[in-house]
């Protein structure tokens, strides 16, 4: 635990992670980086954005952006079901909701556990994964959600600015 | 602790050695932060009162207590630069309180630059504990710690210190504070502990102690008759004498305790009244009671002995009463802001419960839940609005800040201005307040800089030799106004024609009124400034002011009289947290258009709209060609209703003039609570906010300025 909240940049950190599915591949995000878990809410699309960022919502009030994770990583856009959620996640000071396919465990992913990510040649971009993790005989890609959001926000300015 | 004086001295490059970690302690750094933030701002006002009037011992005082406080708070916490200067200052501070150095021009410029250096080595402060608690990151920029050489200010202070600067007539007029403070019977320690030595003072002690002494900031009856000239301090000293002791004799007659009681309290040099309430030994109202007889023991003694009339007492006592009740008033409870907005968040998600609520409650026809219904109603429109009214923040603290800009202004600029100030007390928004100091310290700058004109020149037109800017603010309508009037040489007509002229902003044919011509101030490039001086004319023109106030959802406007001076008027909403709007759908997307911001709406005629090249539609309005603006199209939204003429038009007017919206159909107005997107949706344009609608969806509210604007570069 004293790990993860050091918070060393570009180290893998051991600890608890919250793993989902996306398509049939298994992720992980650091759990204190996670707020709360919610199922699909109305969103309301906002014009000019690039296609990942769905729009927003209320949650208890507050208007918070929601990004599809699916269409961030390129994947193929799918239904969604009833084990769709919204995991709503901390980047620095702001919340952002993430939907993802389904949530499915917290796990303690020990230092041992994890591999550096390996170069996965030219034209893929692994700047935003931490790490794989080894959990039983599953993979977990860990994320660096701060990467991963923040990224989202210059390519969208890059976007409208070409506009 | 108590050597750290001594030890503070003797090190030149004295660094910063924090004696509490910022993390694990953050509480108390954030606390620290902000009530040093409260001293400096109200030492930099009194020391520019005592600056403007008479010197005011009262004022002095305070300042010294503040920075006292500082100076103990900051030791307790080993912030060794803010201590030591904060030493320094409060030394030289102490000798004018004594009166044993004349408050001169340059004592003033040297408290207000020491505190400005101060406010500095808390901003850095500030970022160092941000930076610990992880709310900036290490690249950002544009919070660097600014490098402050204290050494300089101490010089200073130390050559004033040790200069022959003799007291003068001001010795005799000096009295004792600790003499006046006994007077209250609050402050009884004071007796024994007259004139405090500043270098026997523990200053870890103060920091929490400090809310015990404030009410030592009361003005006390016998300082207020001194002030009168009704009696003479000797007089004063005299009556204390005997009726010094009174309070522990008045509250053994009463039977509220007894002789030994009072004995120990004393001893423990404390407000004997308040050890005494501590103890259970008296209640409030008994010691509340007994305070009463006693200040009533002072006049008496003054009348009995003929230094007074009743009724100067009686008159004295007033003022005194009105200085306690105001005390009273400003007591405030510091709440954070993140607190506050979520209180209002909830309130918010609590309005549109009830509205769900009661829009069920309607088909049921229960005429019992309905009554009830309604009172909760009630209730709760009660609590939103006392919810919303905590933002409020009066314009105080902005206005004290201008005051500093003037003088620093006018001095630079070696003028003579008598800057007024009213209405301070007006209240706004908090993110209004924030937002106002920007434009307010441009157009006072202006209005020094270029408006008043110099000494010479003011006598040559016959006005007075003082130039006079005043700030005042007001409601008016629903809104609150701020004018900044100054009686300087006014704006010159012709230049500014002939200068947009000169730029293409208007034509030579334009016939325009004279206010149109003052307000071409506003646009980009036009700067009125002869020459560019250090102080302002450095090509940030009125034109980001007015962006500035627009964006508060303001306006901005000038008239002037050439040779008689100028008037900013700049008008605001009471907040930026609600504005009322208009609820209109296109497809499934809700958007509201905020009310100001509408002309009208129609339902075209076929007839009236047509195309120009196929391409671009115009809608004629009583013969006014707008053109057309697909709210659909442009944000790509699936909709049915794409003929005009089964549609809505909703006409608005943005910067750029009035233009017609299209969209499905009109929901109803309703007030909302504006939710900022924050910044990932700051570059869309035609958005400006979003705000949660009355089933629990999100609405986007439309800034008509921008939706022109993204409709212009669409096609």
């Amino acid at each position: 635990m004293e790990a993860v909240t050091e918070n060393i940049k570009n180290a893998v950190h051991a600890g608890k992670y919250l793993t989902f599915v996306l398509s049939d591949e298994e992720y992980g995000i650091e759990i204190l980086k996670v707020r709360e878990i919610i199922g699909l809410m109305d969103i309301t699309t906002v014009p000019q954005t690039p296609d990942y960022m769905k729009g927003v919502i209320n949650l208890r009030g507050k208007v918070i952006p929601v990004i599809d994770l699916r269409l961030k990583f390129s994947m193929q856009e799918e239904e969604h079901t009833q084990a769709t959620c919204t995991i709503v996640v901390e980047v620095g000071n702001t919340l952002i909701g993430i939907i993802v396919d389904s949530v499915s465990e917290v796990s303690d992913i020990g230092s041992e556990e994890i591999r550096e990510t390996p170069n996965l040649g030219q034209g893929i971009d692994t700047n935003y994964i931490m790490g794989m993790g080894k959990l039983k005989e599953k993979l977990i890609i860990l994320l660096d959600i701060d990467k991963v959001l923040s990224e989202g926000e210059l390519e969208m300015v890059e976007e409208i600015a070409a506009n | 602790m108590s050597n750290l004086n001594t030890e503070v001295q003797n090190t030149d490059t004295a660094n910063d050695e924090l004696t509490l970690d910022i993390k694990e302690d953050s509480e108390i750094f954030l606390e620290f932060l902000s009530e040093v933030l409260d001293h400096l701002d109200e030492s930099e006002s009194n020391i520019l009162s005592i600056e403007d009037e008479v010197c005011d011992y009262e004022k002095i005082n305070a300042i010294f207590r503040s920075i006292h406080s500082i100076k103990g708070s900051a030791g307790f916490l080993g912030l060794i630069n803010m201590q030591r200067l904060s030493h320094e200052l409060e030394a030289l501070l102490d000798k004018a309180r004594k009166g044993e150095i004349t408050i001169t021009q340059e004592i003033i410029n040297i408290s207000l630059n020491a505190i400005d250096a101060l406010r500095k080595l808390r901003d850095n402060l500030s970022i160092k504990v941000d930076r610990e608690l992880g709310n900036i990151s290490d690249t950002e920029v544009s919070t660097q710690e600014q490098p402050i050489n204290i050494q300089e200010f101490i010089d200073r202070i130390t050559s004033i210190l040790n200069g022959d600067t003799k007291p003068k007539e001001m010795v005799t007029e000096s009295h004792n504070t600790g003499s006046v403070n006994v007077l209250s019977g609050h402050e009884l320690q004071e007796n024994t502990k007259q004139n405090p030595e500043i270098d026997n003072m523990e200053p870890s002690g103060d920091f929490w102690s400090d809310k015990l002494s404030e009410q030592s900031e009361k003005m006390f009856l016998g300082e207020i008759l001194i002030d009168e000239g009704t009696i003479t301090q000797e007089q004063l000293d005299k009556a204390i004498d005997e009726g010094n002791k009174k309070i522990g004799e008045i509250l053994i007659e009463d039977g509220a305790t007894t002789p030994e009681k009072i004995e120990k309290a004393l001893n423990e040099q404390k407000p004997i009244g308040q050890i005494l309430a501590e103890k259970g030994d008296i209640s409030e109202p008994q010691l509340d009671n007994a305070l009463k007889q006693q200040e009533k023991k002072v006049g008496e003694i003054l009348v009995e002995k003929g230094i007074a009339t009743p009724d100067k007492i009686d008159s004295a006592l007033k003022t005194q009463q009105a200085q306690r009740s105001m005390k009273l008033q400003s007591r405030t409870v510091k709440v954070d802001t993140g607190k506050l907005d979520n209180l209002f968040d909830l309130v918010g998600e609590l309005v549109i419960a009830n509205t769900l609520i009661c829009g069920e409650m309607k088909s049921v026809n229960n005429n019992s839940a309905s009554k009830n219904l309604s009172q909760l109603t009630k209730i709760t429109k009660d609590i939103q609005d006392q919810v919303m009214s905590m933002r409020m923040v009066t314009l105080k603290q902005t206005f004290q800040k201008m005051s500093r800009l003037v003088r620093d202004v006018s001095q630079h600029s070696g003028k003579n201005v008598k800057f007024h100030i009213t209405g301070e007390e007006t209240e706004l928004d908090k993110n209004v307040i924030e937002e106002i100091a920007d434009p307010l310290v441009h157009i006072l700058r202006n209005s020094v800089d270029h408006g008043i004109e110099s000494e010479e020149d003011r006598l040559a037109k016959g006005k007075p030799k003082e130039g006079s800017v005043t700030l005042s603010a007001f409601h008016r309508g629903g809104n609150i106004i701020i004018e900044i009037k100054d009686d300087g040489k006014g704006l010159q007509k012709e230049r500014i024609l002939k200068k947009a002229v000169d730029k293409g902003l208007v034509s030579k044919q334009t016939s325009m009124t004279d206010n149109q011509i003052y307000n071409l101030i506003f646009a980009p490039g036009l700067s009125t400034a002869d020459k560019v001086t250090n102080i302002s004319g450095r090509g940030v023109g009125m034109d980001v002011v007015r962006k500035n106030i627009e964006k508060l959802r303001g306006k901005v406007d000038v008239t002037s009289q050439e040779g008689v001076g100028s008037t900013f008027t700049i008008k605001l909403p009471l907040t930026l947290a609600i504005i009322d709007g208009i609820v209109v759908n296109v497809g499934d997307t809700k958007y509201i258009i905020p009310t100001v911001s509408i002309e009208e709406s129609l339902q075209p005629k076929r007839e009236e709209i047509s195309t120009v090249k196929n391409q671009g539609e115009v809608v004629n309005i009583r013969g006014n060609l707008l053109s057309l603006v697909r709210l659909h199209k442009l944000y790509d939204i699936n909709t049915t209703k794409t003929v005009p003429w089964e549609s809505i038009v909703v006409v608005v007017e943005g910067a750029d003039g009035k233009y017609g919206v299209l969209v499905d159909e009109l929901l109803g107005q309703q007030q909302v609570v504006i939710k900022s997107l924050g910044d990932r949706f700051k570059n869309v344009k035609g958005i400006s906010g979003s705000a949660i609608l009355g089933d629990g969806k999100v609405g986007l509210i439309l800034d008509v300025t921008g939706v022109k604007e993204a409709f212009v570069g669409h096609n």
